[in-house]
């Protein structure tokens, strides 16, 4: 395998080619890896340490006390970046925002179940609820497309 | 016993329980205005102590409902278990003493408060349900095209 590195200055985003003759184990290997790059954000955990933590990782986003929060199955990190900003940084990455103060990976939901009123509970892969509340449950339904009508 | 729980029980309880209060209190007021009866102290005084048992009650529920046994269950489940102690409550707050309450007729009242409100809550809640087992179905779907950047488990404490 040969690396080729050129830097382009007018460029506006970093571009990755991979050339090769067969998608084999390598490639796939090369692909996750180029992924996962820009697939994290720098978490804080509870020493002050800076980990960096992958999205497909995280369970969900709340929001707790003017503090952001990144919840995996192991471990929960501060997060320096508002919920706003986090919407919009993981609205191509499967999350949605469920309420005001949280935003859920789908891909982490085992388990859609009714509430009170017209909320929902997401049942998470680690044994977790969240609730969805109603003024959202339109977006939950359109992310995974189907009528956003509730 | 989760402190942080019990305060959002306690604050989340509070505005439940004081509006029920107070449209008990105009409903009493409108229903003396009607028969031309006179609002005894007492009888604000009974109201208000029911409603202070029926905040504690309401704070229990909902520490309960907040338990990872209870988040695994149908939300009915704890309406449906605490239907009975909310009937207690406000019947023993609001007629205990009473002459004109019989228990014969109690025997008769309170099995069908709690057996239509189970009803009601079940109908309800099979309802809710087949929307979301749609819900369900297209969450499967969604996961089936997200295989690839699927949710992987972290299995330590260290990236």
């Amino acid at each position: 395998m040969r690396l080729f590195l050129k830097e382009i200055k007018d460029l506006k985003e970093t571009e990755v080619e991979i050339r090769y003759r067969e998608r084999d184990e390598e490639v796939e290997n090369l692909i996750s890896a180029v992924n996962s790059a820009h697939d994290k954000l720098i978490g804080v955990k509870d020493n002050g340490d800076c980990v960096p933590v992958s999205f497909t990782k995280i369970l969900y986003f709340e929001a707790v006390d003017r503090g952001v929060f990144a919840y995996t199955s192991a471990s929960v990190y501060k997060i320096r970046n508002t919920l706003y900003e986090l919407e919009d940084m993981c609205s191509s990455k499967s999350f949605v925002r469920i309420s005001k103060s949280t935003i859920v990976n789908l891909n982490a939901v085992r388990k859609i179940s009714p509430d009170e009123g017209r909320k929902l509970r997401l049942l998470l892969a680690n044994g977790e609820t969240v609730i969805v509340s109603r003024g959202f449950v339109g977006d939950l339904k359109k992310s995974l497309g189907m009528k956003g009508d509730a | 016993m989760d402190s942080q729980r019990l305060k959002q029980a306690f604050k989340k309880a509070f505005p439940i329980t004081s509006g029920v209060f107070g449209a008990s209190v105009v409903l009493l007021a409108g229903m003396c205005a009607l028969f031309g009866e006179l609002i005894y102290p007492v009888i604000i005084g009974r109201l208000f102590l029911t409603f202070t048992m029926l905040y504690f009650l309401t704070v229990t529920r909902m520490y309960v409902a907040g338990t990872r046994w209870a988040c695994n269950k149908p939300y009915v489940l704890v309406n449906i278990m605490f239907a009975p102690l909310y009937f207690g409550f406000a019947v023993l707050g609001m007629f205990t003493g009473n002459e004109f309450l019989k228990t014969k007729d109690l025997l008769i009242a309170a099995p069908t408060f709690i057996i239509s409100f189970a009803i009601a809550q079940i109908v309800v809640y099979v309802y809710k349900k087949a929307n979301t087992d749609k819900m369900n179905d297209a969450l499967n779907e969604f996961h089936k095209e997200h295989q690839n950047d699927g949710y992987e488990e972290e299995l330590s404490d260290s990236n």
